[in-house]
């Protein structure tokens, strides 16, 4: 079993393959980091989760290496010793904010990921108070329509190319691209190729900062205000175990909830976009019922319930339902014949009504010709028809 | 158990149909022109759903159906794996969802309770034993691990 010691703490990783943020999360250690996600490549290009990393020797000693390392590039080996809160490890962190945060415009107040921004929790957390940047920023122009349901702010974005790789690795379309180099890089698609493969709305999850935007749920609700409920996607049967973020019972918002169990950690654009229909103005908010024999109107709960329970109560009795005029009336109790029934379009002839059944039962055991014992009148409900059923004599 | 196409086929033989569904009404109404031929000459037909369609306006009594945001359930999912539903907002039904509605009509008292439901599923089908305990937070998986 391989012990890792983070932060002067040994934790057992057991056999598994991890990288020293996953290591360092079974310690109750957060490592900050951007570009690293656990479904997608490694690339180390964000450097937030610089930490001092070293080996225990056999002997007990241990031998930390001179510059700090990015976390999730280091595979966690027994013996490996991982320092996330030194002088050092706090000064990398700090300074990775400072250069992220050079020409990153401060849009907090316009930005819908305001509240749930990787960005603004680490500068609270790791992050200086102040900033030395005397230059004006560098103000790439907004796409708005990257994609159908997506909008990319390129001023906010960190180059931590989380959804380039998502695009490439899970998509498998590659829309997204980094284009230019240096400080001119950006986001960008090809001209005439925008981000609209069925999974597009996952790379606004995976941006850490407001660059990456829902189209959908731009502008509509802050995030503090939102109330997020465990539950799974009713889309398909594939049952994706979601969020449904909402407030004052309007959903304003469907995201993923991770379960390697269901889906893992994406959805699809048609769970998450359709829920419009929750709140819409078409859902039926109360029962409608027949109740003059004409068209569907609303009734009172306390008036259908009942109704409808005595229908299919007689309806499982053997009891016809009722025709147009006894409806919403009660006095139903089932006194016609099938021959009628036939006509009005209900129980086809020949088909033997269940209370006919047993009472036709009942007549054979009296007597072998049918006959009970008593004389009914020619024409009568009480006598048999040619096809041997009794009517109801109810 | 009857697949909804035996169910169309025969629906000249039944006298009552009580029809749940919930479809997202993303694609349309989920039932087209010949099947809601067949089910509208049911002589009671009731239909439980979110909206209005063809085969609710031939009904005689339509109810309202709860969204999967509305209701406490589970679902059981195309590979066996049954996850814990839970309800976020308030339906226009106001609190009377689709299991709520079931007990008004077996007269049950009391309110509809989800894990109570589910340990009652658990005792009558065996399949089902699974859903008795505790869901966790990724699910159970229902018929054994082969599926």
């Amino acid at each position: 079993m391989a012990v890792v010691i983070i932060n002067d703490k040994p934790v057992d990783i057991g056999s598994e393959r991890l990288n020293l943020i996953q290591a360092a999360l079974k310690a109750g250690v957060f490592i900050p980091h951007y570009c690293w996600h656990p479904a997608l490549s490694v690339v180390a290009s964000c450097r937030m989760c610089l930490v001092e990393v070293g080996e225990k020797k056999p002997d007990g000693t241990v031998a930390m290496q001179p510059r700090v390392v990015p976390a999730c590039q280091t595979p966690a080996k027994d013996g490996t010793v991982c320092i996330t809160g030194s002088d050092k490890a706090k000064a990398a962190q700090g300074r990775t904010l400072e250069g992220i945060l050079l020409n990153h415009p401060l849009d907090c107040p316009v930005c819908d990921k305001a509240g749930e921004c990787l960005l603004q929790d680490f500068s609270y957390r790791y992050g200086h108070a102040t900033s030395r940047m005397i230059d004006p920023k560098n103000t790439p122009p907004n796409k708005p329509d990257i994609g159908e349901h997506i909008s990319l702010f390129t001023d906010r974005c960190i180059m931590c190319s989380r959804c380039v790789r998502f695009t490439r690795e899970i998509a498998g379309s590659a829309e997204l691209q980094v284009a230019n180099r240096g400080h001119h890089s950006e986001i960008d698609i090809f001209p005439g190729d925008p981000v609209n493969n069925k999974l597009a709305g996952n790379v606004v999850d995976l941006c850490p900062v407001g660059a990456l935007a829902n189209k959908d749920f731009l502008y509509k609700q802050r995030v503090w205000f939102l109330k997020s409920q465990a539950s799974v996607c009713a889309g398909c049967s594939t049952g994706c175990s979601i969020h449904v973020d909402h407030n004052k019972d309007i959903v304003y918002r469907i995201r993923p909830r991770e379960n390697p169990q269901a889906q893992g950690y994406f959805i699809c654009d048609d769970g998450r976009f359709d829920y419009a229909y929750v709140n819409g103005k078409e859902r039926l908010q109360e029962p409608l019922a027949r109740l003059d024999g004409g068209a569907l109107s609303a009734a009172a709960w306390e008036l259908a319930i009942p109704l409808l329970r005595g229908e299919f109560v007689k309806a499982a009795r053997g009891i016809l339902p009722s025709p147009p005029e006894y409806w919403g009336r009660g006095e139903w109790t089932g006194r016609r014949d099938l021959a009628d029934a036939h006509r009005r379009g209900g129980v086809p002839p020949g088909e033997i009504h269940q209370g006919a059944v047993r009472r036709r039962q009942a007549v054979s055991r009296l007597g072998a010709d049918g006959r009970c014992g008593r004389e009914f009148p020619a024409g009568s409900q009480g006598q048999a028809d040619r096809a041997g059923q009794v009517h109801d004599p109810r | 158990m009857l697949g909804f196409d035996r169910l169309l086929a025969d629906a000249g033989n039944l006298t009552a149909l009580y029809l749940t569904a919930g479809y997202p009404p993303r694609l349309g109404p989920w039932l087209d022109g010949a099947g809601v031929e067949a089910l509208a000459k049911i002589p009671l037909l009731a239909v439980q759903d979110l909206a209005m369609s063809p085969l609710a306006a031939a009904a005689r009594f339509v109810m309202p159906a709860a969204s999967f945001a509305e209701k406490d359930g589970c679902y059981v999912n195309h590979a066996g794996l049954a996850q814990e539903l839970h309800w976020a907002v308030k339906p226009g039904s106001l609190g009377r969802t689709d299991g709520q509605i079931f007990l008004y009509l077996l007269e049950r008292r009391g309110l509809i309770q989800a894990a109570a439901v589910r340990q009652e599923l658990a005792r009558e089908i065996p399949f089902f034993a699974p859903l008795a305990g505790a869901m966790g937070e990724f699910g159970v998986k229902l018929g054994g691990d082969a599926k």
